[in-house]
């Protein structure tokens, strides 16, 4: 049977009410995602959002009339967002843009004044900066100055260059200000640019349903069709006219294999099928119709599938319930899956 | 009255008699920073200990000079992870940090004749000797400049920055400093100069300087990050020539007073010496965090736990096994 596993969603939503309350009314912005791919990865410290030593002002709207750091809040003079991950974990860009600068000189945990970074141009006039990644040579700058990324998109990975004292992105928003003629610091938080608020990772998806949730039985040499709905449980829209970030279903374990059921309608022996829809905003849910062709020898198999955002990443397919659909071959005429709903062995 | 003369210091120092043990003292005013009693505006707490002092409590350090071509090297003796950060023209004194950028931080000045002034600078990052040696530009962990005299330890915040790198003193009595965008996170970094009468001016109208080195012409050299290259440019009054574009991937790059040569790493190859005119880059060897003699004719690097001082063709003059400084050299990272 197909492993089905709902992901709860109460704790969440209990952090966002508690979230709310803090943050009174404002709406969310809602058009950056979180530069990170890991759903472990939280917060360590906000941006100071008073400029004065020795006070300071969290992303929560708290005071503070010190300089000591308050963890998960803020520490004084702060600039950026600090989310401490491993040594080279994956760094994604919060916003469609365009690659200005790069430093990749650095050593992975060189100590120093200055540090390696990727920043981006964003097409609403803010930058976004990735400070503290790895060389270079480590691995640490995916892209290159003048290279145009989408939402999601792998620019690094994460080090400790330049003044850090324990593996973390420092994740910084800018803004220009005309009145200091240069782009200065603003809150990400606060501003609530996030779908979800302190963050939503950017592409995520939960199992729906299914047009047949158990055995598919195909006649060898026929074709079956069979659906997918996921819930975008991601902070970025899906969409099927991306040239980056289109999101496909494509096979699993391993990844990219050639599907020996792979129908003609298939993009690709490894791309079962584009989603649906034009487009699923977050909390929508988007469907996926393709074709299953038994082509082998008779037998009892399982096809694996994930999510990709083609050029992006891929989703983490534990967040999809391991998404799987089991197929029996057989030489007899292929059932109805009305009829085969919960049966193992198909009787016809 | 400059506040950069020193005559208007906002804490005196402890009485010269006053005599507390490391122990005691040195635990609660880390103890004191560490719960926010005592303000960060200020050094909270200076110690000044003799050398009988300082080796009865374990903390002696030793300053072992060393003639080394036209130049004197100062090999310091050291307990525990001390970290130097400058060596005075003179080679008398050396400033030293026990820990660099945490909360905790304290600046130690030790004196040839055994004695410190240990002064606690929350964060406490870099510091740079005037010319004279009569005081100490250092720049804490939020990026704020101070000026502290070596033989007393009475400091004052000159700038509240944020500043990053190895402040320059010159010999008119200015600095040379990058004001940054942020001490954690600095993409954009500009050399400005701090007049002894406070006036900031800047150098350079760049978006990421790295480091600063003046020449003996009076211009300045300045290292840059523009469009993902390195470059290394003279500065004068009114022009900026280019001096070197370097290879992607070199960092700590460092300019002899004269400006012919650069020297910087190279991430897995070592140390890379480059002369003008001509261009000609030499590979020098293992070593990280290049310094250049303030005469130009050798630079020292770190191998391992030591230094090596080199001659400009790479022949090695000296090793010593534990940290060195140049008198005088200016600008050289912690």
């Amino acid at each position: 049977m197909t492993m089905r596993m709902r992901r709860g969603s109460g704790s969440l939503a209990l952090l966002l009410v508690l979230l709310g309350g803090v943050a009174g009314s404002a709406l969310a912005a809602d058009d950056y995602t979180l530069p990170f791919y890991d759903p472990g990865v939280t917060l360590s410290f906000g941006v100071d959002r008073d400029r004065t030593l020795n006070r300071q002002l969290d992303w929560t709207g708290q005071a503070w009339n010190d300089g000591v750091p308050h963890a998960g809040r803020v520490y004084d003079q702060h600039t950026g967002t600090d989310y401490p991950m491993a040594l080279r974990s994956e760094v994604a860009a919060a916003k469609d843009g365009t690659v200005i600068d790069v430093e990749g000189g650095y050593g992975t945990t060189q100590f120093g004044s200055f540090g390696n970074f990727v920043l981006l141009q964003h097409a609403d006039g803010r930058r976004t900066l990735y400070y503290h990644l790895a060389s270079a040579a480590d691995g640490g700058i995916a892209v290159v100055i003048g290279q145009t990324v989408a939402a999601g998109q792998l620019v690094g990975r994460s080090g400790c260059s330049g003044t850090c004292y324990g593996a973390h992105l420092h994740f910084e928003m800018l803004a220009w200000s005309a009145a200091a003629r240069a782009y200065l610091s603003v809150d990400p938080l606060a501003e609530r640019r996030w779908t979800t608020w302190p963050g939503r990772i950017a592409y995520d998806a939960a199992y729906v349903r299914e047009s047949n949730p158990g055995t598919e039985v195909i006649q060898q040499g026929h074709t079956i069709t069979h659906w997918v709905e996921f819930r975008n449980a991601g902070g970025r829209t899906w969409r099927v006219s991306a040239t980056v970030g289109r999101v496909a279903l494509a096979t699993w374990s391993p990844a990219s294999h050639a599907s020996p059921f792979a129908a003609s309608d298939w993009p690709s022996t490894s791309i079962a099928t584009y989603l649906d829809n034009a487009s699923v905003a977050p909390d929508g849910v988007g469907r996926f119709t393709f074709g299953l062709r038994g082509s082998t020898a008779l037998g009892i198999y399982r096809e694996t599938f994930n999510l990709a955002a083609i050029s992006v990443r891929w989703f983490d397919h534990g967040r999809l319930g391991g998404f799987y659909v089991p197929i029996q071959v057989t030489s007899l005429p292929s059932c109805g899956p009305a009829a085969l709903t919960h049966a193992l062995i198909p009787v016809c | 009255m400059s506040a950069l003369l020193g005559a208007d210091l906002r804490r005196p120092s402890l009485a010269d008699g006053r005599r507390l043990g490391l122990v005691t003292l040195v635990p609660v005013a880390l103890a004191l920073l560490a719960i926010g009693i005592v303000s960060a505006d200020r050094p909270s707490e200076v110690l000044r200990l003799t050398s009988a002092d300082a080796a009865r409590s374990g903390a002696l350090i030793g300053l072992l000079p060393h003639r080394v071509g036209s130049s004197s090297l100062l090999e310091v003796q050291a307990p525990g992870a001390a970290v130097l950060l400058a060596v005075s023209a003179d080679g008398a004194q050396a400033a030293l940090a026990d820990q660099l950028g945490q909360p905790s931080g304290t600046l130690t000045v030790a004196h040839g004749d055994g004695s410190q002034i240990r002064i606690s600078l929350p964060g406490l990052a870099s510091a740079g000797f005037s010319a004279d040696a009569s005081w100490l530009a250092v720049l804490d962990g939020r990026g704020a400049l101070w000026r502290i005299d070596p033989a007393t330890g009475a400091g004052v915040q000159i700038g509240a920055g944020p500043y990053l790198g190895s402040p320059v003193p010159a010999a008119d009595g200015s600095l040379l400093l990058l004001s940054v965008s942020s001490v954690e996170a600095p993409y954009r970094s500009r050399v400005v100069r701090l007049s002894p009468a406070g006036a900031v001016t800047p150098v350079t109208s760049d978006d990421l300087d790295y480091a600063a080195y003046p020449l003996v012409d009076g211009d300045v050299a300045v290292v840059s990050h523009a469009s993902g290259r390195t470059l290394v440019r003279r500065v004068t009054a009114d022009a900026a020539l280019l001096l070197a574009d370097l290879e992607p991937g070199a960092f700590n790059v460092v300019v002899a007073a004269d400006g012919r040569h650069i020297a910087y790493e190279l991430g897995g190859r070592g140390i890379e010496l480059l002369d003008r005119p001509g261009a000609n880059v030499r590979d020098l060897g293992p070593g990280s965090h290049p310094c250049f003699a303030a005469d130009g004719t050798s630079l020292l690097v770190r191998r391992g736990l030591g230094t090596a001082a080199l001659a400009l063709d790479g022949s090695v003059l000296a090793v010593t096994q534990r940290q060195a400084g140049l008198a005088g050299a200016v600008g050289c990272l912690p």
